[in-house]
């Protein structure tokens, strides 16, 4: 700033003193002039930094941790798939493939800047009760009201593939149903699955102590007189149906409170395949087929970033009606 | 005492012009210096697009999401020619997609989402290499460099040992299964001994162009 101070010194002409004021407020008012402009890009930038900040959603990225959560969910689904599909489901097996899953995935993982973890915790047995080639529902000694599963806390991926739509029954004419009886309340829940003048019913009955309550989704029966349905799913010919809520209002999940039974009657009324996979071991006779395999898993899953720890319990089954 | 017209003021006419020039600098660096910070092209990267940013990588995500649920994503990462050594069809030097795009459902869930926005994307598919201690990337589909303010999102699924790779028709090919050591796949298996075959992280890069 040397030169903004009039030096001390002989100074006779009053012209160059009146020069060198006006040199003085000329630089004064340029500096001024910078200083606001200055101070005019600070406050817009802060304003945008603001925004950008209010914008960012959480700055912890818990949601990154519930999708990765939901990621793993999916990758062990696959593998537990997987294991079941082999000839001998195996747990020992199932928790090596995991064990190798949590090396490669935390390794991925780390380039982002994040160590996820999954420990195999434990498994759930189960079976899959199936019948692979068409054919009408009913047990192998031929009876049409039969049982099939037992004490039953959860079931997955039930599905129902329908060959010949004409074999169904009429909606009044005592039609093919799945029963599913509370072993505590008695309460039950009843799909019945019927056909008429080319109108496809399925239609769900639950009872809650004295009430009951139905419900009944249609579809047009197709050219090709098939259809599936997925009952765990609530899919009635690949559309959803709102009626199809798995074991509404009868016992069963984790709690391991109350469990149902599984039945089926009238099944000489219907055509085609079906399978079920519950998670009970125990043994039904006179079944068409049935495979023992794991019906779920538990594994802990840990993410961990510079300012978030997340660590929880995942239990996996794959098709699960909450699921 | 009353000052004469002089060369006073001549000199003042000169002071004036200069003091004019340089305001008319200083407002103009202030301006650019503000332009600098804050930044207005669609292309450059700043803290004002930041809310484009999000929005585009949310988008992405939730398309990744949506492809696992429908069970399109894997069949993308199996849309192999074995014998082709790359993609069915695919036109780029490594086996990727430039200007054409693979025939599978996720490749139209991509170009329905960002193409008719005039948003660009890379999708690429990093795996682990076969002694478990890196990763390799595979280009899938390669739009070209991304701009600045690019962002990416992820996903990650796993490959087993019975999945197989998928014809051009897209539907599964029952002759090859990539358990096998016969079926040929840029992908290796890292866990011989599991039914795990690879993790595979799909990367989806978006930029605005």
């Amino acid at each position: 700033m040397a030169g903004l101070t009039s030096p001390d010194g002989p100074d006779t002409s009053g012209e160059t003193r009146a020069s060198r004021d006006r040199a003085q407020i000329i630089l004064v008012t340029a500096f001024s002039l910078a200083v606001a402009f200055v101070a005019l890009s600070v406050v817009i930038n802060g304003a945008i930094f603001t925004q950008n900040l209010a914008t960012r959603g959480d700055t912890a990225g818990g949601g990154d941790a519930l999708q990765q959560r939901q990621q793993a969910e999916q990758m062990v689904g696959n593998l537990l798939e997987e294991e079941n599909a082999g000839s001998s489901p195996d747990a020992l097996a199932l928790e090596e493939a995991v064990r190798d899953l949590s090396n490669a995935s935390s390794y991925q993982q780390s380039v982002a800047g994040r160590a996820v973890d999954y420990v195999y915790v434990d498994e759930t047995a189960g079976k899959r009760v199936f019948q692979a080639t068409a054919g009408d529902f009913t047990n192998t000694s031929g009876t049409g009201n039969w049982t099939v599963a037992e004490s039953v806390d959860n079931a997955r991926q039930f599905d129902i593939y329908v060959s010949d739509t004409d074999e169904l029954d009429d909606p009044d004419d005592d039609p093919f149903t799945v029963n599913l009886t509370d072993t505590l309340s008695d309460d039950t829940w009843r799909l019945a699955l019927a056909e008429e003048s080319s109108t496809l019913n399925l239609t769900v009955t639950y009872t809650d102590g004295p009430d009951s309550f139905s419900t009944t989704c249609t579809a047009p029966e197709p050219s090709s007189e098939d259809l599936t349905i997925n009952v765990t799913a609530g899919l009635f010919a690949g559309e959803p149906c709102d009626a199809l809520v798995f074991a509404r209002n009868v016992s069963g999940g984790t709690d391991g409170l109350g469990t149902y039974d599984i039945q089926f009657d009238n099944s000489g009324d219907i055509r085609g395949t079906y399978s079920i996979t519950v998670d009970t071991t125990s043994d039904i006779g006179d079944v068409p087929g049935q495979k023992s395999v794991l019906y779920s898993t538990t594994v802990e899953y840990t993410y961990r970033t510079a300012n978030l720890v997340y660590e929880t319990d995942i239990r996996v089954a794959p098709g699960e009606p909450d699921d | 005492m009353r000052r004469l017209p002089s060369r006073k003021t001549g000199d003042r006419g000169q002071a004036h012009t200069l003091e004019a020039v340089i305001g008319a600098l200083l407002l103009l660096t202030s301006v650019l210096f503000a332009l600098q910070s804050t930044a207005v092209t669609p292309l450059s990267a700043s803290t004002s697009s930041q809310h484009i940013e999000n929005q585009q990588q949310e988008r992405a995500q939730g398309l990744l999401a949506a492809a696992t649920e429908n069970e399109t994503l894997k069949p993308a990462v199996l849309y192999y020619n074995a014998t082709g050594d790359r993609f069915h069809a695919a036109d780029g030097d490594s086996g990727e997609y430039t200007g054409t795009r693979p025939n599978v459902t996720f490749a139209q869930m991509l170009n329905r989402t960002f193409t008719s926005q005039g948003i660009a994307y890379n999708v690429n598919f990093e795996y682990q290499t076969s002694n478990g201690t890196g990763t390799s990337i595979q280009r899938f589909i390669y739009n070209g460099v991304p701009s600045d303010n690019a962002v990416s999102a992820s996903w990650t699924t796993v490959l087993v040992d019975s999945d197989h790779l998928y014809t051009a028709q897209g539907i599964q090919n029952s002759s090859a299964r990539i358990g096998d050591s016969s079926t040929d796949f840029y992908i290796p298996d890292t866990s011989s001994d599991t039914d795990l075959y690879n993790v595979v992280r799909v990367e989806v890069v978006v930029w605005r162009v």
